[in-house]
């Protein structure tokens, strides 16, 4: 299958190309964060969030993810049910676990890049989490040194690495 | 202008004997979740949602986090000092001009609730762009009770 056609800027993550058929959304907050959809050509994808932004209006950048769905595991996927959100987080990392799939930059929930992963995506629980973390350093290391270099400094700021009174000083 | 299909509304409400409007009733509470302690949503994001969601009755910040952080990496003490639930009564989302639709998706626990608007011909249709005295009429319904993060 080719991946190219399972993603398109400019659209909402979960509803990722304007043809897409047969949606089905399994999981919700505020905005639907995992489910399937048809491709035009009728392969099965499932989507799901990797980062999302939380509702945070200071920080609207969120990660997805893409991945056919092999025609003999569709079954598994028509309104699956899970007891708790991790057993739902399992089990979709796990179809991720060894396969090639898209990852897909949204801002304010509308997608601005895509691209293929780098590799079959690792083992839950970091496979996708590290996957979308090679998407971005990808993307920052395209965008120039001074992006990279913001990047790497905003990640500190988070982490709560520098020394407060410094903070100032890191905006470049 | 995006339009947020599907309606994941309609598509995931319940099968509860009394429907998907009635089934949860006015005497119950909802519990309503936020990563930032003090500010809480009051709206869907317009363009981009239907509904705000909220969970039925009285869930854990931690619960309710699970649910939505479900295939995240583990939290920081720091992140989870900033997550806090407050509980919202159902009557009073619905005397505010709101809909409360039991949409349950294929998480089980905690079970997921869309607060919607207009009340006209909600299951089908939603506008998210909620006027100044719906935001407000949705923030007035909370009842005082709110919690943190508890292991």
């Amino acid at each position: 299958m080719n991946l190219d056609s399972l993603v398109k800027t400019g659209e909402l993550p979960w509803s990722p190309c304007p043809e897409i058929k047969e949606s089905q959304v399994w999981h919700v907050w505020n905005h639907p964060l995992v489910g399937t959809y048809r491709t035009p050509s009728g392969d099965l994808v499932l989507f799901t969030v990797v980062s999302d932004d939380d509702g945070d209006e200071d920080h609207r950048l969120s990660v997805w993810a893409y991945v056919p769905v092999a025609e003999g595991d569709e079954a598994r996927f028509d309104r699956p049910q899970f007891a708790t959100g991790e057993e739902l987080g399992e089990f979709v990392a796990g179809y991720f676990t060894g396969k090639e799939a898209v990852l897909g930059l949204a801002d304010d929930l509308v997608l601005v890049h895509w691209g293929p992963t780098v590799s079959p995506v690792g083992a839950a629980p970091d496979g996708l989490p590290a996957a979308a973390a090679q998407f971005m350093t990808k993307l920052i290391a395209a965008a120039g040194p001074a992006a990279e270099l913001q990047a790497v400094l905003s990640v500190v700021q988070l982490l709560d690495v520098a020394p407060h009174a410094d903070r100032r000083l890191l905006k470049i | 202008v995006l339009v947020p299909n599907p309606n994941y509304v309609r598509d995931n409400k319940c099968s509860c004997p009394d429907g998907p409007l009635t089934c949860i009733k006015g005497s119950e509470l909802v519990t309503l979740h936020t990563f930032k302690r003090g500010r809480y949503k009051d709206a869907p994001r317009l363009g981009r949602e239907l509904s705000v969601s909220v969970f039925r009755g009285e869930v854990s910040a931690k619960d309710a986090t699970g649910y939505v952080r479900f295939n995240r990496p583990p939290l920081t003490e720091k992140d989870k000092a900033k997550i806090a639930v407050r509980r919202l009564s159902v009557g009073k989302l619905r005397e505010a001009g709101l809909v409360v639709v039991h949409t349950p998706g294929s998480v089980e626990y905690p079970e997921h609730v869309s607060v919607v608007w207009p009340p006209r011909d909600p299951v089908d249709y939603q506008d998210a762009d909620w006027p100044a005295e719906i935001r407000a009429g949705f923030t007035s319904c909370f009842t005082g009770e709110e919690e943190g993060w508890e292991e």
